[in-house]
C-alpha cells in the first residue's frame, strides 16, 4: 500500500439537481489501497458522488480526481482504471451470462476472463443461463463480476451487498477483501450496513444532508472517539478540546458521544470505547458533526 | 459492433421476416399485374379502357375490371413499401440509445473503457449495415414492382419514394433521427411516437413541397381526350404529356409561348379564363374562351428522365440530414448524463 497517493480527491464538490442539492460542500480525500465506506442515509448524496467519480455525470461546482484525473466522458484512460457498479445493477437481460462476459472482454482491454468465469463458477452461476432468467442476488453477482474482471484500479461499487442473501453478502466481502489484498487494487463502497463497514472497511466517510459528516481512516475514529456517561448532574460542563457529535438523556442520566482530541481523563465522567456502528449512527442522527442538523428536502431525484 | 448486432438482432429478425413476407407477396403481385397487362394490352381494345366498344367489350370488359381491382392491392403493397424502412430504422434508433437509457444499461456501457462516442459510432455503424442488408434487396424489388405495375409513372409522387434508393436513405435517416430524439427524451415509447410524427411531416414537406420544385419542368399542350395510351402501369399519361413522366399540374398560356410559363402568368390566364367562361349564362366553353384571349391549356410536366436526378436528390437530402443528426447526436451523447 502506497500511503500519500489518493485515489479519489474532492474539493468544495457539489452536484446540483434542477432545485435540490445532490451533494454539496464535499472535500474529503481517499488515500490509495484502501476499502472506504460511503455511509449515509438516502439522498444523502453517496450514489451522486460515486456517479461523478464514475464519469457518469459532471459535477455543478468544485473539483473531483480520481486516480489523479477529472472524470469526464472524455478521459479514456481513466475508465479502463476504474470498475462501477451501479445500484440498479444494470444488465442486458436478454443476454445469456457468457455474452455478457464477451461484452466486457470486447470492452475492456484489461479484462481477465479466468477471474470471471471461476468468480461464477464458484457461485454455481450456469454462463448459459439467461440474465433474465437468474435470482437478483445472481444478477449483482454477474453485474460485480464485469466489474472486478475490468481488473481496475479503482472499483467504485454503490450499494454492492443491497440484493445479497446473508451468505452471499459475506462471500462479496471476503472477494473484496481478496481484490484488494491481491492486485493492491482500491475500493469505495456505499452502503447502509454498517456491520460491513465495520468488517472490512479501513476509511469511512459518513454524509448526511447531502454532506460529508466525518472522513477518516476506521481506527482513527474509533481512537478519537467516546461515550461519556454521567448519573444525576445534568449541569457538569464538558473540559475544552472535546465536541460532542450526540446527547442522549434518559432517567439514569446523560450520555455524549465525543470526538476527543486530547486524552480525556475526568474520574466524574465514567467513559466507554465506542464501537465504530454506534460512531456512526451518532454522526447520522446528528446530521453534521456539530449537531445542527438541517432539515433539507431529500426528495431524491431519479438521477442521482 | 458484435454488441450492436447482439441488442438488435431480434427486431432485426423480425424485420428481416416481414421483408421476406413482403417480398414474396410483392413478387406475386408484380407478376400477377405484368401478366393481366400483357392480355389487356394485346385484347381488341388495344388496354385503353376509353376503347371499349360493342365489338370488343366482351373480351376487355373483364380485363379492364381485373386490373382495376388489383388496383386495390397495390395500395397496400405500396403503404408497407412507403412505411416499412421508416418504421425499421426509427425501431432501431429508439432501440439504440432510448431504450437503454430507461433500461440504465448506459451506466454499464459508458463506464466500459471505450469512450461515449465510440460507443454510438458502433451503433450507427452496425445499425446501418443492418439497415442496408435488408433494405437493399427490398429496394431492389419494389423497384421493379413499381416498374411491373406502375412503370409508366414511377417518378411520380405516388411512388417515388420506393421506386430507386430512397428507401434505405429514409431507413438510414430514420434511425438518426431516433438516437436523436432518443437522446434528448430518453423514453422509448415517447421517442418512436415524436420521431414518426417528425418525420410524417419531413416526408410529407419534402415530396409535396420541394420535391416539384427540383425537376426542371417541360410543357405539353393538352389533348382533347384527357387520355393517353395505356401501358403496362394501369396508369395513363394525362394530356399528352410522355409516358413515364410525372404530370405537375394544368393552366394555360398564350399561343404563341413554347416556353413553361411562371406561375405567375398561369394564375393570371386561369383566372382570365374562369373570368370569360362566367361573363355569360349559361357559361361560355373553355375552348371558346381560349380562342377568344389566345390562349390554350397545358400541361407542366417532370419527364421520365428526370427519374435518377430526382432519386440523389431526396435520397441525397436524407443521406445528408442523417449525417449532421449523427454528428448533432456524437456531440450530444458527452453531454447527456447517464
Amino acid at each position: 500500500m502506497i500511503e500519500g497517493i489518493s485515489v479519489l480527491e474532492a474539493v468544495n464538490l457539489g452536484k446540483r439537481y434542477r432545485r435540490t442539492w445532490g451533494l454539496q460542500d464535499c472535500t474529503l480525500t481517499i488515500p490509495k489501497g484502501r476499502v472506504a465506506a460511503l455511509v449515509g442515509p438516502n439522498g444523502s448524496g453517496k450514489s451522486t458522488l460515486l456517479r461523478m467519480a464514475a464519469g457518469l455525470s459532471q459535477p455543478s461546482v468544485g473539483t473531483l480526481r480520481v486516480l489523479g484525473r477529472s472524470p469526464s466522458p472524455g478521459t479514456d484512460d481513466l475508465r479502463e482504471r476504474v470498475g462501477y457498479l451501479d445500484q440498479d445493477r444494470p444488465l442486458y437481460k436478454g443476454f445469456r451470462v457468457v455474452e455478457m462476459l464477451r461484452f466486457g472482454e470486447m470492452n475492456n482491454p484489461t479484462w481477465n476472463m479466468d477471474v470471471a468465469k471461476n468468480h461464477l463458477a464458484r457461485l454455481d452461476i450456469p454462463l448459459r443461463s439467461r440474465v433474465s432468467d437468474l435470482s437478483g442476488g445472481q444478477q449483482a453477482q454477474v453485474a460485480l463480476t464485469l466489474c472486478l474482471s475490468k481488473q481496475p484500479e479503482l472499483l467504485l461499487l454503490d450499494e454492492p451487498g443491497a440484493a445479497l442473501d446473508p451468505v452471499a453478502r459475506e462471500d462479496l466481502l471476503r472477494l473484496l477483501m481478496r481484490q484488494v489484498a491481491d492486485s493492491e487494487s482500491s475500493v469505495v463502497l456505499s452502503t447502509h450496513a454498517l456491520s460491513d463497514v465495520a468488517a472490512i472497511c479501513d476509511y469511512v466517510v459518513v454524509l448526511a444532508h447531502t454532506r460529508v459528516v466525518l472522513s477518516d481512516d476506521t481506527e482513527y475514529i474509533v481512537e478519537t472517539h467516546r461515550i461519556l456517561s454521567i448519573v444525576d448532574d445534568r449541569d457538569l460542563a464538558l473540559p475544552p478540546g472535546i465536541t460532542v457529535i450526540h446527547e442522549q438523556h434518559n432517567a439514569r442520566g446523560r450520555s455524549l458521544l465525543v470526538r476527543v482530541e486530547l486524552p480525556f481523563n475526568d474520574d466524574r465522567w465514567r467513559v466507554d470505547r465506542p464501537t465504530l456502528e454506534e460512531i456512526v449512527l451518532a454522526y447520522l442522527r446528528a446530521g453534521s458533526p456539530h449537531g445542527d442538523g438541517r432539515d433539507v428536502d431529500e426528495t431524491e431525484d431519479g438521477a442521482r | 459492433m458484435w454488441v450492436v448486432w447482439r441488442q438488435q438482432r431480434s427486431i432485426a429478425a423480425a424485420f428481416f421476416l416481414l421483408a421476406i413476407v413482403v417480398s414474396v407477396w410483392t413478387l406475386i403481385m408484380g407478376l400477377h399485374e405484368q401478366t393481366l397487362w400483357r392480355e389487356f394490352l394485346s385484347a381488341p381494345c388495344k388496354g385503353n379502357p376509353g376503347g371499349l366498344t360493342a365489338s370488343n367489350l366482351k373480351d376487355c370488359q373483364s380485363l379492364w375490371s381485373s386490373v382495376s381491382s388489383s388496383g386495390k392491392l397495390n395500395e397496400v403493397v405500396l403503404g408497407i413499401g412507403i412505411a416499412f424502412a421508416p418504421l425499421f430504422g426509427l425501431i432501431l434508433g429508439v432501440n439504440a440509445v432510448a431504450h437503454e437509457i430507461e433500461q440504465k444499461t448506459i451506466r454499464l456501457a459508458w463506464t466500459q473503457s471505450g469512450s461515449r462516442v465510440r460507443w454510438l459510432t458502433n451503433k450507427y455503424l452496425g445499425s446501418v449495415v443492418l439497415l442496408v442488408v435488408i433494405l437493399a434487396p427490398l429496394c431492389w424489388l419494389f423497384s421493379w414492382w413499381v416498374g411491373a405495375s406502375h412503370d409508366a409513372a414511377r417518378i411520380t409522387q405516388k411512388v417515388f419514394a420506393i421506386s430507386g434508393f430512397v428507401e434505405a436513405a429514409c431507413g438510414i435517416f430514420c434511425f438518426a433521427l431516433a438516437v436523436v430524439i432518443g437522446l434528448w427524451i430518453r423514453r422509448p415509447g415517447w421517442s418512436l411516437a415524436v420521431a414518426i410524427v417528425l418525420f410524417a411531416a419531413i416526408f410529407l414537406g419534402f415530396t409535396t413541397e420541394v420535391l416539384p420544385n427540383l425537376g426542371s419542368p417541360a410543357v405539353a399542350v393538352m389533348q382533347s381526350t384527357q387520355l393517353g395510351k395505356g401501358s403496362s402501369s394501369g396508369f395513363y399519361s394525362t394530356g399528352g404529356a410522355p409516358a413515364n413522366s410525372w404530370p405537375l399540374w394544368t393552366g394555360f398560356e398564350p399561343e404563341t409561348e413554347k416556353t413553361v410559363p411562371s406561375h405567375s402568368l398561369m394564375n393570371r390566364l386561369t383566372t382570365n379564363m374562369n373570368r370569360c367562361q362566367a361573363s355569360e349564362t349559361p357559361s361560355l366553353t373553355e375552348s371558346f374562351c381560349a380562342k377568344q384571349l389566345g390562349v390554350t391549356r397545358i400541361l407542366l410536366y417532370i419527364p421520365g428522365n428526370q427519374f435518377w436526378t430526382l432519386q440523389f436528390l431526396e435520397g441525397g437530402f436524407y443521406l445528408i440530414a442523417a449525417a449532421l443528426l449523427a454528428a448533432l447526436s456524437l456531440f450530444a451523447v458527452r453531454k447527456v448524463k447517464a
